[in-house]
């Protein structure tokens, strides 16, 4: 049988493409395809030796004397990348040696290993295969996070931008309702005014109102986050909005709100907390183009939510509509930002919704399937032992009615502010309390006037935080070194930096709330008007 | 079809089109990164959905993207970590041919869940090679033209492909050498 094999050879070789003939000296007579590819200088007439060692490194001639047909042999290549095990069998030139390729990491590495260097039915070929599998879907894998972890950049760069732009708009909107809220109190101040035109004002302030609860939204989303919150009766605080709320999701959706629980307390912030309500209604309301009913639940829970190692009280606000429902892919991702399925949606909604929760230190989830509606869990810590807030809270839309016009004390008050028509209703209205006002547009103007000499010093400034590209900030500091007496109220959109804002200023946020700044500025002037007193005996 | 089939179909589309196109044909049909997890199934619909959506960008119809596809992907899978297990699959077409049903019961074994077609070698002579090819899915031979030219270009042999199908028999793909 061994003639016939050598007699063909080729046929055997494709079949053990590793096999070795050699004589009965160990020259090699000649070798498989798979050893002369990966040995490209093995040759016939060669010395076994020259190209392999094997266990024991005994030499070619002790080996060749101790060979036995059938007996088990390995070789190891002296490149030292490969070792081949087989066995021998007798010819008449000599010893056939049948052999399986056994490739070394080195090998593997080098990668020049072909399926065809194994027999056909060689079970190393498949476990070759698996590992270079393992391989390459570990560093698709790593490709495809990389990848991921790119676009997730990117949108994060492009989520900054809006957010930043956000900002900016939710700032000058807010200017233009300060502005607006400002020139609408001067209209009420006219002694002439009639009923009609004080509704018609009235009705201007609550729009100003509900306008500044979107521009506080467009903030917090923009990282300015506004008041840490109240303790407030959640209950209360939806009830006393449902009105409201049933305007926001128009005429042909009905709102059911069932308060189950009354007087538990929590602390939020009521305007962030109003703005979360309404952007789930409008998701509802635009889930339910046909008209539709919405289910606001309000309860107190005991759960474990993300973080919690155990259960605890939270209210539970969940709302419940009976809309078309959302596919699963859409509902893995309603809260992420940006997202939306709406032609005109902007992709925050849901997540300030979310947003807030946490913020809050409370969650947000939502539950939903196609043709079954949506709901929405809201959790916000219970607070124990706590009552509800003891400031007063300004009424929405207040009017000053400031007649006759109080006087708050012969004060001289600079205003700054480089919005020409804020300036001017404000100036008018300062005015109208009974203080000397001088107005200025630009910080050079401001200094001007506080540096000039004048019959009676400026004690107060009212001044804006954000003056195009000059800091309101700067100017007061400045003018507080120059005059430490100096009592500063700022106003802005955006909170200022709390490092830079001294003890003793008061600041107010934009639009401005009236009452709240007349506040403010009474508790001013009669602070300047003691300390006068007390330092002239 | 698996993520990795949606990376080669970006990855060809940002090629020729730029990366402003692509994003423009996968926010048309809600597609985004999440959907190019390359191990990951998803379902033949979003697979066929972008193809589609791209066929548009292209200006060809779906044959005729698949058929590019076919071709790209040979290059793609070479040039990214399926190189190397490519190369140990063979380094001429018959044998790279012979062996696939190889490297797909290794890809079998890891994804159980694969849906893997079959190539069988029929005849290799100087003029004409004919493979024999097996899938439970349909409507994918302009694809496999794509990537049996695809094949023909990697180990530099010149030839026209084409395919004669038979009632859900197995469907014969003619290779013309030149």
């Amino acid at each position: 049988m061994i003639v016939h094999i050598i007699e063909e050879i080729d046929r055997v070789f494709a079949i053990l493409p590793s096999a070795i003939f050699v004589d009965h000296k160990g020259v090699i007579l000649d070798v498989g395809p798979s050893l002369k590819r990966n040995m490209p200088n093995i040759a016939s007439g060669d010395r076994l030796d020259l190209h392999f060692s094997w266990q024991g490194e005994e030499s070619l001639e002790r080996w060749t004397d101790a060979v036995r047909p059938n007996g088990g042999v390995e070789f190891v290549s002296r490149c030292g990348t490969f070792r081949l095990t087989g066995a021998v069998f007798a010819a008449a030139q000599g010893w056939f040696i049948p052999m399986r390729l056994l490739p070394s990491q080195k090998m593997l590495q080098i990668g020049t290993l072909q399926i065809a260097d194994f027999g056909p039915d060689d079970p190393m070929v498949h476990s070759l295969l698996l590992l270079g599998l393992q391989r390459a879907m570990l560093e698709e894998a790593q490709i495809a996070a990389s990848d991921l972890a790119r676009a997730r950049q990117r949108t994060q760069g492009l989520l900054d931008r809006i957010t930043r732009v956000a900002g900016y708009m939710a700032h000058d909107f807010n200017n233009f309702l300060s502005i607006i809220r400002l020139n609408a109190q001067r209209i009420s101040d006219d002694e002439q005014v009639d009923a009609r035109t004080e509704r018609l004002v009235r009705i201007i302030m609550e729009t100003t109102d509900r306008g500044s609860e979107i521009t506080r939204s467009l903030m917090t989303l923009s990282k300015q986050r506004y008041d840490s919150g109240e303790a407030l009766d959640v209950s209360v605080v939806l009830t006393e909005n449902l009105a409201f709320f049933k305007t926001v999701v128009g005429n042909s959706v009905d709102i059911k709100l069932d308060c189950k629980v009354s007087g538990i307390i929590v602390k939020l912030s009521k305007v962030g907390l109003i703005n979360c309500v309404i952007n789930i209604l409008i998701n509802a309301r635009d889930a339910m183009p046909d008209g539709g009913i919405i289910n606001i639940v309000a309860n107190v829970v005991c759960t474990k939510i993300r973080g919690d190692q155990e259960e605890r009280d939270y209210f539970s606000i969940i709302i419940e509509d009976s809309g078309e429902g959302m596919p699963s892919e859409v509902l893995s991702q309603a809260f992420e930002p940006l997202f939306s399925t709406k032609s005109h949606g902007n992709g925050i909604g849901l997540a300030s919704v979310l947003d807030f929760a946490r913020e809050m230190g409370g969650d947000a989830c939502i539950d939903s399937k196609p043709g079954s509606g949506t709901t929405l869990y809201l959790y916000i810590p219970v607070l124990k032992d706590v009552a509800p807030s003891a400031l007063p809270v300004p009424d929405p839309a207040e009017v000053l009615i400031s007649r006759p016009a109080v006087t708050l004390g012969k004060i001289h008050v600079l205003v700054l502010e480089d919005e020409p028509y804020a300036l001017e209703a404000l100036s008018e209205m300062l005015e109208g309390w009974g203080m000397t006002v001088t107005a200025c547009g630009t910080v050079e103007e401001a200094w001007s006037a506080l540096t000039a000499s004048q019959i009676e010093p400026i004690r107060l400034i009212v001044c804006d935080v954000l003056l195009g590209a000059t800091s309101g900030l700067d100017f007061a500091e400045l003018a507080c070194a120059r005059a430490p007496d100096l009592s500063v109220i700022l106003m802005s959109g955006y909170l200022p930096d709390s490092n830079r804002v001294s003890q003793n200023w008061q600041f107010i946020r934009k639009p401005l709330n009236l009452r709240a700044f007349k506040q403010m500025v009474e508790g001013a002037v009669n602070a300047l008007l003691n300390d006068h007193g007390a330092s002239h005996g | 079809m698996y993520g990795m089939i949606h990376r080669g179909v970006r990855e060809m589309v940002i090629s020729d089109f730029g990366e402003a196109a692509w994003d423009e044909a996968a926010s048309s049909i809600g597609v985004d990164l999440e959907h190019l997890v390359s191990m990951a199934t998803y379902s033949d619909d979003i697979t066929i959905a972008i193809l589609q959506r791209v066929s548009i960008l292209y200006g060809i119809s779906f044959d005729q993207l698949i058929r590019k596809f076919g071709q790209f992907w040979i290059v793609f899978v070479q040039r990214n970590a399926y190189g190397a297990m490519m190369d140990f699959v063979g380094s001429d077409l018959v044998t790279f041919i012979n062996n696939l049903n190889r490297m797909h019961q290794a890809v079998q074994s890891a994804m159980p869940d694969a849906d893997l077609p079959i190539f069988r070698l029929v005849s290799d002579q100087p003029m004409e090679m004919i493979v024999e090819y097996t899938s439970s899915r349909f409507g994918l031979e302009a694809f496999v033209v794509g990537l049996l030219e695809g094949l023909l270009k990697r180990f530099d042999q010149g030839g026209a492909v084409n395919y004669t199908t038979s009632n859900g028999g197995p469907i014969i793909f003619t290779i013309t050498k030149f």
